[in-house]
């Protein structure tokens, strides 16, 4: 069946596909071997079958993690995204003190979670909060992400845009720089409008980068945890949990491990599904093009 | 040219090898390790100026590098519960608080009763029993308490005098206190009358407590979440948090928030434990320091039977994992820390002793400010619920419902019943 050729390709691949198995097809099975068992720490692990997916599932925070994760990683990925082909688009033109820009645009991705989440929830605390007392004194009303589910989310939205800005605006600012110029000025010359050169010729250029960014975005984002967590803990009342703070609950509060895997397959499907989405989107422009 | 080098290159490589041979025995002759892991607290009364540093007397006397591994209270029983639980560990002491006891013990720490044998603790009898019972597992020791944290009103004595507040004597002289401690400075800033540490079950059971010695959990778990004295307290935080005597931030308050709020003087009283008056009056950090006193929360004038209110008292043990490779060692350093010399020496540098006699001593008496009081809390003071499997998640349960209730979404009797009922299935079997 296989000829010499194929035995010797296999034999030269097999050390990286044997780091894939050892790194990534092992923790998998064992998570999935794991999300079957009861496991807590100073207990032998005991197979319960499907118990952890049902009592997942019956679970209503589960649902309302599921939820808050799915609305606030569709308005991360898309608001980062349209944010940072505005900035990337700009960024593209010459001015003066385009560096300096660049690099106030970018640090934020220097910024420790921990001292951003912790920044950020001062300047809105309620009774302190510099940015509170000016939303105060000038709309009238503040952010109040303590007590308000929606304010809470939307401050996490922020956050978490604010953190990982610069991931998204990197990737688009280059696929922007690689596009032909002599492309625009011909399309200018046939009296293309500065829309249609954008959406005819700068977006043809950049939206396998920008299918990339999505899909990066889109898996980091479905694993939201230290934003939510280091502001609120998923409160007041659980009502803007996320998934990644209801597994770490599981697995880092209550210790109940199989819990915890059933909850992170369920993420990773997520994800799964999502990506697959894009990925299906990236395979058919590559049949395409070539 | 290439013999130099030659030669160069042979000298240097002796030299590497006899210093690395030097090294190598160097270490072998050198100190043995003992690792510990627990709060930064436990260091710090450990190893403290004021009492004095008997954890690096005791190293020194046993030639033992001391590795402390300090994280958070939740960080702390997460590690040392999973090092317990490998095969083997380099942790050769853990710190571990009451609401973290579960069944599981055993098999993840060394039972200590022959060590207690061989070696004796001095006075152990001293020891409270209430909290050996915690740690003993068919009928076997797993722990030594080494620090209790007791409940106490700190009250900012210079905001009560500019508002000509008298320091409360009763439960609900606190109370009417800290509506009457609620304001804004012309500048803007707000003062809110009292703080509470978080919205847990072990916080909110202090003023079931104080009112009418009520519980939430009682040690042979019987729940109680929605009886009267239950839904009293809540009803009054509740009460409190509406009218904006308890901060708005209160729905996120952690520790360290208290600490803050206190420091800034954005507070005049706290219920939280005894330790933190150090906190609270650290002169190169609060505003407030050398104004804050630390006294026992009072009880309510309807409550017979006692002298100051039931509070909450949470304690800390060492234990020895099952698979440290350094159990004599271990046990060593225990016994060392709760002797009798050293429980007072840790209370000096902030400790809460767990030795009944520590108080008595004259030089807890002198640099402890609140020794009689935390004396006569701590006599009447009990755990807020026991340790078992599920104790976190009901805690959780329980801080969401107190939630609902603070924001209106639900009665208090509403959320209390669904703690209830949510909480019931998770206790252990009687």
């Amino acid at each position: 069946m296989f000829d010499d050729r194929k035995w010797l390709s296999l034999f030269l691949i097999s050390p990286v596909n044997t780091l894939l198995i050892l790194l990534i097809a092992g923790p998998s099975i064992y998570i999935v071997w794991l999300s079957l068992h009861q496991s807590t720490f100073g207990a032998d692990s005991v197979f319960i079958g499907f118990d952890n997916y049902v009592r997942l599932f019956s679970d209503s925070i589960f649902w309302r993690a599921t939820f808050n994760t799915f609305i606030v990683v569709n308005v991360i990925v898309y608001a980062e995204l349209a944010l940072a082909l505005m900035l990337a688009l700009a960024l593209n033109t010459n001015f003066w003190g385009k560096g300096l820009v660049f690099s106030i645009l970018i640090a934020p991705y220097a910024v420790s979670q921990v001292s951003a989440v912790v920044m950020w929830r001062y300047l809105l605390e309620p009774d302190i909060g510099m940015f509170n007392l000016l939303l105060q004194n000038f709309v009238g009303a503040q952010l109040n992400w303590i007590r308000n589910p929606v304010h809470g989310l939307s401050l996490i939205s922020i956050l978490s845009i604010w953190i990982h800005l610069p991931f998204t605006l990197i990737i688009l600012y280059s696929a922007i720089s690689t596009v032909p110029l002599d492309l625009k000025d011909a399309a200018r010359v046939e009296g293309a409008s500065e829309w249609q050169v954008f959406r005819k010729v700068t977006m043809r250029f950049i939206a396998p980068a920008v299918l990339v960014a999505m899909m990066f975005r889109y898996i980091f984002a479905t694993r939201l945890f230290a934003e939510v967590w280091l502001l609120n803990e998923g409160g007041p009342a659980r009502l803007t949990e996320v998934l990644g703070t209801y597994l770490f609950r599981a697995a880092f509060r209550y210790h109940d491990f199989g819990a915890a895997a059933a909850t992170g397959l369920a993420m990773q499907l997520l994800a799964l599904l999502v990506a697959s989405f894009y990925l299906y989107k990236l395979y058919k422009r590559m049949q395409s093009d070539g | 040219m290439r013999e130099k080098s030659r030669n160069i290159f042979s000298a240097l490589a002796k030299v590497v090898t006899v210093g690395a041979l030097v090294v190598s025995m160097a270490t072998i002759g050198n100190a043995q390790e003992l690792t510990i892991i627990g709060h930064k607290v436990h260091e710090r009364v450990s190893t403290g100026k004021a009492g004095g540093d008997f954890a690096g007397e005791w190293a020194a006397a046993k030639n033992t590098k001391i590795n402390w591994l300090t994280f958070n209270v939740q960080a702390v029983h997460e590690r040392l519960f999973r090092e317990a639980s490998l095969g083997s560990t380099t942790i050769d002491v853990g710190f571990a608080a009451n609401r973290y006891y579960k069944p599981q013990f055993p098999e993840m720490f060394q039972a200590l009763d022959d060590y207690l044998a061989s070696a004796p603790i001095k006075d152990f009898d001293e020891l409270p029993k209430g909290m050996l019972g915690a740690l003993t597992y068919g009928g076997k020791l797993y722990g030594i308490p080494f620090r209790h944290a007791t409940a106490a009103l700190h009250v900012n004595t210079a905001i009560l005098k500019e508002k000509g507040v008298a320091v409360p004597k009763t439960f609900e002289e606190l109370l009417s206190a800290a509506r009457k401690l609620t304001f804004t400075r012309s500048n803007g800033t707000k003062v809110h009358g009292l703080l509470l540490d978080y919205r847990s079950p072990a916080i909110l059971t202090d003023f079931a407590r104080a009112m009418n010695n009520g519980d939430f959990l009682t040690p042979d778990f019987e729940l109680k979440a929605n009886s009267p004295d239950m839904i009293g307290a809540v009803e009054e935080v509740v009460k409190l948090f509406k009218e904006g005597v308890l901060p708005e931030a209160f729905l996120n308050f952690k520790t360290e928030d208290v600490i803050t709020y206190m420091q800034q003087e954005r507070a005049a009283m706290a219920i939280s434990p005894f330790g933190r008056y150090r906190n609270f009056n650290d002169a190169k950090k609060s505003k407030a320091a050398g104004k804050i006193i630390s006294i026992a929360v009072p009880k309510s004038e309807k409550l017979e039977g006692f002298n100051v209110a039931p509070i909450r008292t949470e304690f800390w043990a060492m234990l020895i994992p099952k698979n440290s490779d350094n159990k004599d060692l271990a046990w060593d350093y225990i016994r060392n820390s709760v002797s009798p010399e050293n429980t007072i020496r840790a209370a000096v540098n902030g400790n809460g002793p767990i030795r009944p006699s520590a108080y008595a001593d004259q030089r807890v008496k002198d640099l402890v400010p609140y020794a009689s009081d935390e004396q006569a809390a701590l006599s009447v003071a009990r755990p807020p619920l026991p340790g078992f499997t599920n104790s976190a998640r009901v805690e959780d349960i329980f801080i969401e419902e107190v939630e609902s209730a603070l924001l209106g979404l639900k009665t208090t009797r509403e959320a209390l019943d669904s703690v209830q009922a949510r909480s019931l299935p998770l206790l252990p079997s009687k």
